[in-house]
C-alpha cells in the first residue's frame, strides 16, 4: 500500500520551489531585499551604509523569525535565523531561537550544539543552560 | 544614475558571456555610454570583441591588484565589423554602418587573472574592493556590465558585491533549475551580507526552444515562484551568436538580421524598462 505512494512520489516532478526549500532559501517574493537610490560617495560613507543596512536587515530578519516561531512555522523560522546567522555569527538571541525550531522539528543533536555555543559565548546563559537541560531530559 | 548588472551564473556556457557582450554592445549603439568588466580568466568577452588578452597591457588583473588605476586599465572598444562573413546583403550593411558606436569602452582580462582566485588571501573587505572602484569611478558611464567566470570564488563574488542587477542567463533544462536555485541562494546571501542593494532582476532562458515540454514547465515554475515580471524574453539558439566571437564583433554588427540580434534587442528592451 505505501509502495504505491512511494511510487507516485517518485513520478513527482521536482520544482523550482522544492529546490529553493531544499535549500532553505525564503520564498523569493518576501525576501527582505530593498532597492534605494542613495549615493554610494566616498570609501568610508560607503562602508557606513553598509554596516547601518545591515542592522536593519538583521533586526527585520529576527522579528520574522520570533514570528514564524510564534505561529509554530518551526521549519520557516529555523531558515530565518540560520540566514541571520550566516552575516551575524554570534547571534545570541537568534541561536537560542533557533535551537528551539530545531529542537520542535526533532533535531535535538543539532539544537544541544548550538546552545553549547551559546555557553562558550555567555556561560551563564540562562536560557541556554534552561533549554538543555529541557532537551537532555526529552531525548 | 549608473545601472550596474551582472550576468551570473556559477553554470558554465549558459551564454553570461553571450548575453553580457551583445547587451552591452546594444546599449551603446543606443547612444549609452557602457562599460563592460570582463572579470573572466577565460577573457572571452574580451576575445569577443577583437581584444587580445595581452598580461603584458593593462587589464582588470592591474586594477585588482592595485597596481593600476580605474583610468589606465578601461580601454575604448572599436568594432571593426568585418564585411562578408556571412550571407550579407546590402541592407545589413547599412545596419553595420548604425551599429558602429564609440560608446563602449572594456577592462578587459587576462590570463593571469586567475592567480587572483588561485591566491585569494581571503583578508576581509577584499570583496569589496570591485564595487569600491567601480563605485567611485565609472558614474560617467549608463551601464556597467560585469562578465564573471563560472565558479563561486572571490571573482563572482566580487561581481556580486560590486553589482545592483543580478540577471541569471539559463538554458530550460532540470539541471540548470538546480544551479538557479543555488544562484538565487547566493545572491540572497550577498544581498544580506556585502551588498544590501543587489537584486535579481530577472531569469533570460537562454539556447531556448518554446516546443519541448520542459521548457514550458521550467518558465511556469519561474513565473510561479518568482512572479511574472522576473522571466526575461528569452533567447533562442542560434548559430550566427556562436560565430560572431570569432569575427570579433557583436550580433548587431555580424547579423543584424537574425533571430540572435532580434532576441537581444528585445532583451536590450526589457532590461532598459526593468527598473522599479
Ligand atoms: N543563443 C545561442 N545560440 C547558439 N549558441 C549560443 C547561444 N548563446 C551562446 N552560444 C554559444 O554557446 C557557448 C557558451 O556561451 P557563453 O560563452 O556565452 O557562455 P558562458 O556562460 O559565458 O560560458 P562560461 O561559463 O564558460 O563563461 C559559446 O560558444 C557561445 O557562442
Ligand atoms: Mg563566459
Amino acid at each position: 500500500m505505501s509502495e504505491k505512494t512511494d511510487n507516485r512520489e517518485f513520478l513527482k516532478r521536482t520544482t523550482l520551489q522544492d529546490l529553493l526549500n531544499q535549500k532553505n532559501v525564503l520564498t523569493p517574493l518576501d525576501n527582505p531585499q530593498k532597492r534605494e537610490n542613495s549615493h554610494i560617495g566616498g570609501k568610508n560613507s560607503f562602508l557606513e551604509e553598509k554596516t547601518s543596512k545591515l542592522e536593519e536587515i538583521s533586526l527585520f530578519i529576527f522579528k520574522r523569525g520570533v514570528n514564524e516561531l510564534k505561529q509554530e512555522k518551526y521549519c520557516c523560522a529555523s531558515a530565518l535565523f540560520e540566514t541571520l546567522l550566516t552575516f551575524e555569527p554570534d547571534h545570541i538571541k537568534a541561536k537560542l531561537n533557533l535551537a528551539v525550531a530545531l529542537s520542535q522539528v526533532g533535531n535535538n543533536k543539532k539544537a544541544l550544539a548550538i546552545l553549547e555555543s551559546v555557553l562558550e559565548q555567555e556561560p551563564d546563559n540562562e536560557v541556554a543552560i534552561q533549554n538543555i537541560k529541557i532537551i537532555e531530559e526529552s531525548i | 544614475m549608473t545601472r550596474y548588472i551582472v550576468f551570473a551564473n556559477r553554470k558554465g556556457g549558459c551564454g553570461k558571456t553571450t548575453t553580457a557582450v551583445n547587451i552591452a554592445c546594444i546599449f551603446s549603439i543606443k547612444n549609452k555610454k557602457v562599460l563592460l568588466v570582463d572579470l573572466d580568466p577565460q577573457a572571452h568577452a574580451t576575445l569577443s570583441l577583437r581584444i587580445n588578452p595581452d598580461p603584458e597591457k593593462p587589464n582588470i588583473y592591474n586594477l585588482l591588484d592595485k597596481k593600476a588605476s580605474f583610468k589606465e586599465v578601461i580601454q575604448q572598444v572599436i568594432t571593426t565589423p568585418k564585411i562578408n562573413c556571412h550571407s550579407i546583403t546590402n541592407k545589413n550593411d547599412e545596419k553595420r554602418e548604425k551599429s558602429r558606436s564609440k560608446n563602449l569602452y572594456i577592462i578587459p582580462s587576462s590570463r593571469n587573472l586567475s592567480v587572483v582566485e588561485m591566491n585569494a588571501p581571503r583578508f576581509s573587505g577584499d570583496e569589496l574592493y570591485l564595487a569600491e572602484i567601480l563605485h567611485n569611478n565609472a558614474s560617467e558611464f549608463d551601464y556597467v556590465i560585469i562578465d564573471p567566470p563560472p565558479s563561486v570564488g572571490i571573482l563572482s563574488v566580487s561581481a556580486l558585491v560590486a553589482a545592483k542587477e543580478a540577471y541569471i542567463p539559463m538554458p530550460m533544462h532540470f539541471l540548470a533549475m538546480e544551479g538557479l536555485a543555488e544562484m538565487t541562494r547566493l545572491i540572497y546571501q550577498i544581498n544580506a551580507t556585502w551588498n544590501p542593494e543587489l537584486k535579481l532582476c530577472g531569469i533570460i532562458p537562454t539556447f531556448y526552444n518554446k516546443n519541448t515540454r520542459i521548457t514550458k514547465e521550467i518558465a511556469s515554475d519561474i513565473v510561479n515562484t518568482f512572479g511574472t515580471g522576473r522571466l526575461a524574453p528569452p533567447i533562442r539558439q542560434n548559430v550566427a551568436l556562436a560565430e560572431a566571437p570569432g569575427h570579433g564583433c557583436s550580433i548587431f554588427e555580424y547579423a543584424p538580421d537574425s533571430i540572435g540580434a532580434e532576441d537581444y534587442e528585445t532583451l536590450a528592451m526589457f532590461i532598459e524598462n526593468n527598473v522599479k
